[in-house]
């Protein structure tokens, strides 16, 4: 009927529906970041499906662990209340449960039933080497050079754009210890 | 599993959030430094380059072995001095300092 | 026997093996060990209660803190109290499994094809070590945040941005590794090494590995924010009974693992001797029982050593001030980990 690998995707897709919509409907924004973190997982996992292991690896890597942890930095540094955010009642688990089940299994169906619609694609034959990363790395560096370069460029327009941001705000340190903080900055001010 | 095992004497004052003994002061929600997010921030980008230079170096002996090695060498490092540049800024703007 | 049914077993035993010995043997004896190093480097003796020469302390310390008071303190937000334990077992747990302890082996005939003594044999094994070990960051700042109390969340944020700072220059370093290596499978890795351990190439690598090591785990001369929870201001501060448990074994099961790490890039993993192999010596590592074992026990040797440079290096230094460790980090080196693949490509390009 259906193989393996595509009831492993509908489980996956569902999941990740799942995971997403949690996200975006929690209260409290430490448990969006943590249900994102496993939707980068579970995405992760698709990719691994796909049998692309870079990809794979580096989505859990750079996402779930380095952007969500920016998020995260984000969202502790601002520790607001839920009440601030305008959170209205928590959605309850079980409604999201059931609403992306009825989606997957609706999808399912059509799956199942109407297999000339949703055929999969003809697998294209391809080299043992496909999708390993050493052909992926070799492929890239040959030709997306100016890409790859493009790429460490745009990185650093970033992290111009991110001293920009800083020296915009010198009023912007608050804390605990403030202060030994606000004389700090003060010379630094005075230095710069 | 302490749950279960651990001793259930309950006394109220023992759960207060303590601070060297005395009962915790100061505003319930203190904002915190902004240094942190540019640590963070900082981090995410010198991690994406990182990401980056694994493919240039699991390629390097290949191209090495067909005779290409100076090419791939002048790539990596317009790329390695490009992110030079991101962090030699940083540091002469002070974002670098104390905190960091 | 079905081969099926051997394979099965053999992951089984290879899992419980693994885990078995690093959670239930290691971390134990590490503790053990740790006590007795200090108290001899502190001139005194170091337990020697419970059992020979102390060795039962990290049982009855175990069964201890199984049994203390369940205390939650009322502030605390529960579900992410209890969780943050958790999370920082199952990063420590998953990057394990990707270390290999020993080379391809058909145990001495029982396989027709070498099989890998690891629990998963990832072609991007590496890669996988990394992003799981990224991952750790967020257990201390769930543990942080949790604790409802300003200074954990305070504590909190400091650990987690050492952790992240010191990611960069070790990823750096790894980097260097996959240049002199060409591949990002730890088996390929160590078998690379067979001419020459990259700890002579890649010094400069290993320079700024350890240190990163050492404040990735949060270890002297790197832990003040774990200092801080002796201080009662750190992220640790409302935890006791199995749920600190946890997050020590973890950070010991981490420290097994970046070890094992160092000797896999820079020592040769379980070859024998730098430039001389299992294989000069007329060994056979591959094929026969005696040669596995031989090798394998090389390599756990090896990283025994490691361990305990971790302690020594506890009991002997002073520890960092924040700013000091965080200007360490991004100012020394991220700059020489970025000159080291420079230096390194270019050598190995012309």
């Amino acid at each position: 009927m259906m193989a393996p690998a595509d009831i492993l995707f509908f489980a996956l897709a569902a999941l990740i529906l799942l995971t997403g919509a949690l996200v975006a409907f929690r209260p409290r924004p430490i448990e969006s970041a943590l249900w994102l973190i496993l939707n980068f997982f579970l995405t992760s996992a698709l990719y691994v499906l796909l049998g692309a292991h870079f990809v794979a690896v580096i989505q859990v890597l750079v996402y779930a662990g380095a952007i969500v942890v920016l998020f995260t930095f984000v969202i502790l540094l601002l520790n607001l209340n839920p009440q601030e955010l305008g959170a209205g009642q928590a959605v309850p688990w079980t409604s999201f449960v059931l609403l992306i089940g009825t989606i997957t299994a609706i999808l399912l169906c059509f799956h199942v039933a109407t297999p000339e619609l949703l055929r999969p694609l003809p697998k294209l034959s391809h080299p043992d080497t496909f999708g390993t990363v050493e052909s992926f790395s070799v492929y890239l560096l040959k030709n997306y050079v100016w890409s790859f370069e493009l790429a460490g460029v745009l990185l650093l327009l970033a992290v111009i754009g991110v001293g920009l941001l800083a020296y915009r705000k010198p009023k912007s340190v608050h804390g605990s210890s403030q202060q030994k903080d606000s004389s700090k900055t003060q010379g630094q001010k005075g230095a710069a | 599993m302490t749950t279960l095992l651990g001793s259930k004497r309950y006394y109220p004052k023992k759960t207060n959030p303590y601070e060297c003994g005395i009962p915790s002061e100061g505003a319930e929600n203190t904002r915190f430094s902004v240094k942190f997010y540019l640590v963070a921030v900082s981090f995410l980008l010198f991690d994406i380059e990182t990401v980056f230079l694994v493919p240039w170096a699991l390629s390097f002996q290949k191209f090495r072995h067909q005779g290409d090695g100076p090419y791939l060498f002048v790539v990596g490092a317009v790329f390695l001095f490009v992110l030079t540049i991101g962090l030699v800024y940083e540091w002469r703007k002070g974002l670098l300092e104390w905190n960091r | 026997m079905s081969d099926m049914a051997v394979m099965w077993l053999f992951l089984l035993g290879k899992i419980l093996l693994f885990f078995g010995i690093v959670f239930g043997i290691v971390a134990p004896i590490m503790i053990w060990v740790e006590r007795k190093v200090a108290g001899l480097v502190q001139d005194r003796i170091g337990p020697n209660r419970v059992g020979p020469f102390g060795l039962l302390q990290s049982l009855a310390d175990g069964i201890k803190l199984l049994l203390k008071e369940p205390l939650l303190p009322r502030e605390v937000n529960k579900p992410y109290y209890l969780l943050a334990p958790i999370i920082s077992v199952i990063p420590a747990a998953l990057s394990f499994a990707v270390i290999p302890f020993g080379p391809p082996t058909t145990l001495g005939g029982l396989f027709e094809t070498p099989q890998r003594l690891q629990i998963a044999s990832l072609n991007v094994g590496l890669l996988f070590v990394l992003a799981v070990t990224s991952l750790s960051v967020y257990s201390v700042v769930l543990a942080g945040w949790s604790s409802n109390n300003k200074y954990s969340v305070l504590g909190a944020l400091r650990a987690s941005a050492q952790m992240i700072s010191y990611e960069l220059a070790s990823g750096l370093a790894v980097v260097s590794v996959i240049l002199l290596s060409g591949s990002v499978d730890l088996v390929h890795i160590v078998d690379a090494q067979q001419k020459i351990w990259f700890i002579f190439p890649g010094i400069l690598s290993f320079f700024v590995f350890l240190p990163a090591i050492f404040a990735e785990t949060n270890r002297i001369p790197f832990d003040l924010p774990e200092a801080e929870a002796e201080l009662v201001v750190g992220y640790h501060t409302e935890y006791s009974g199995i749920k600190f448990g946890l997050f020590f074994l973890s950070e010991y099961s981490i420290m097994t693992t970046v070890s094992a790490m160092a000797v896999l890039f820079f020592f040769g993993g379980w070859e024998l001797l730098p430039g001389f192999t299992w294989a000069q010596a007329g060994i056979d590592i591959q094929n026969t029982l005696i040669g596995t074992v031989l090798a394998t026990s090389w390599f756990a040797l090896k990283v025994i050593v490691f361990l305990f440079l971790f302690v020594w290096v506890r009991w002997t230094l002073p520890r960092f001030r924040y700013d000091q460790l965080m200007g360490l980090g991004w100012k020394r080196l991220l700059p020489i980990a970025i000159f080291n693949i420079f230096i390194i490509a270019g050598v190995m390009a012309f």
